[in-house]
């Protein structure tokens, strides 16, 4: 294993029999930006779950995942309802981050009238804002987007994109996607899953 | 503005419901004219402007009150503690619900004659308050903790969140509706049970006393003005206790509380 590699080893995950992962071989390099496409179903979100350390093999090997730090925008939003739009995104970064610079970042994608509400009040689109500028303002060697457009409109999905490519540097970034585009503008390699 | 109109109506609801029922007991009381069986609410009225001037009174209130509750304090400690247990030990959890399931069918009277052989009776109604609320402040807080989210707690972990962060903005939001459900059940609880062991125990100087001797006497008026004094101590503290609650709420997790 060199430098901050995740390296897949003969992974397979079965649920039930079913084998839902087989025989995964992979070296994700440090930096290096992945597209992953396929069907609903055919594993993609079980392949990321073990990135995250969410799920373990039932066999083969992940090497590389104890050295690293990851952040997260999931297929669902995953914000804490009861607070504000700001504590949802502070709460996952060191406490020198000021209010101001979180602002800062949501002006970027385009977020406003976000302040004294519960984001249990904000929109779909909103909630996605807030669950990528958290992800992305948290320290993290490897960032997983899981659908991260999910909801959005097209002209905020453009904004965002832009926001994404701008903010990633030097980071490893796992896309998951069904829209090429995504991938495209991302310059990231793609990995289909069949 | 809506939500206040809506607030003042509903309050002026409950005032004319409160209302009718007093008019009510004033009637029967009147048709059935008999001081010994009914006292009614103007008599209930005089005799507790009688009893606040008399020494007896304040110390009897601030005695049961006292007493009772550090049994609710107690039971409340206790019982986040035993549900932290239960929340990381299988075996803890099965071990303290078997004791909660005894401690809730034992009957109230039960308990407080087997207390008294255990303890004095001036310490008789902080047992059986505290026997009475600690299963449901247990019960309701294991449920509250198993209630938390497990998405958020995932995603905790990824962003590997600090044990203090996840409390305050996952576990105590999720805890709290039950915690704040059991309290209000408890206050109950604990003020019905702690008068009963009283009137059982017949501590000095305790409400409990005072209402055994009203009716050892037949003082009617006695004894609905010591069970109207009981009823208003309860309510206000379950106020206190739920604004604390709230409040407490408040600093520890700056929730976005919506009004």
């Amino acid at each position: 294993m060199r430098g901050k590699e995740i390296i897949f080893e003969n992974v397979s995950v079965n649920f039930n029999e079913k084998e839902v992962l087989k025989d995964i071989n992979l070296t994700i390099k440090q930096g290096e930006v992945i597209g992953i496409m396929g069907a609903s179903g055919i594993g993609k979100t079980t392949f990321v779950k073990i990135l995250l350390g969410l799920l373990k093999p039932t066999s083969g090997k992940v090497y590389g995942l104890e050295n690293l730090q990851f952040s997260a925008v999931f297929q669902e939003d995953r914000l804490c309802e009861n607070f504000d739009a700001i504590t949802n995104v502070k709460m996952v970064l060191p406490s020198d981050i000021t209010t101001d610079q979180v602002e800062k970042e949501f002006l970027k994608v385009l977020l406003t009238d976000y302040k004294g509400t519960s984001v249990s009040k904000l929109s779909g689109g909103m909630k996605r804002r807030v669950a990528i500028v958290r992800a992305v303002m948290a320290q993290s060697d490897v960032i997983i987007l899981d659908e991260p457009l999910k909801g959005l409109d097209e002209a905020l999905k453009e904004k965002v994109l832009s926001y994404l490519k701008e903010s990633l540097s030097e980071r490893t970034v796992i896309l998951v996607t069904h829209d090429k585009a995504e991938i495209e503008a991302l310059h990231a390699k793609l990995l289909y899953f069949s | 503005m809506k939500d206040l109109k809506k607030h003042v109506h509903k309050r002026w609801i409950s005032l004319l419901a409160i209302a009718l029922w007093l008019i009510l007991w004033q009637v029967v009381s009147g048709v059935i004219n008999s001081d010994i069986l009914i006292a009614s609410p103007i008599q209930v009225v005089t005799t507790l402007a009688h009893l606040i001037f008399e020494k007896s009174f304040w110390f009897s209130v601030a005695s049961s009150f006292l007493k009772i509750s550090l049994g609710f304090f107690l039971a409340v400690i206790t019982g986040v503690l035993l549900s932290l247990g239960a929340y990381y030990s299988v075996f803890l959890k099965e071990f303290f619900t078997v004791a909660m399931r005894v401690i809730k069918s034992i009957p109230v009277a039960s308990f407080v004659i087997l207390a008294l052989l255990w303890v004095r009776a001036a310490n008789l109604s902080i047992l059986i308050s505290f026997l009475m609320v600690l299963p449901v402040i247990y019960t309701n807080v294991v449920k509250g903790v198993e209630s938390t989210n497990q998405e958020l707690l995932e995603m905790a972990g990824v962003f590997q969140m600090s044990g203090i962060r996840r409390l305050r903005y996952i576990y105590l939001p999720a805890v709290m509706p039950y915690f704040v459900s059991a309290c209000s059940v408890g206050l109950g609880f604990c003020w019905k049970s702690g008068i009963a062991a009283e009137v059982i125990g017949l501590p000095k100087n305790s409400i409990g006393e005072q209402l055994y001797e009203a009716k050892l006497y037949l003082m009617t008026k006695e004894m609905f003005a010591w069970t109207v004094v009981i009823i208003g101590i309860s309510v206000i503290f379950e106020k206190l206790i739920l604004w604390l609650i709230k409040k407490l709420n408040y600093a520890l997790t700056k929730e976005v509380l919506e009004k």
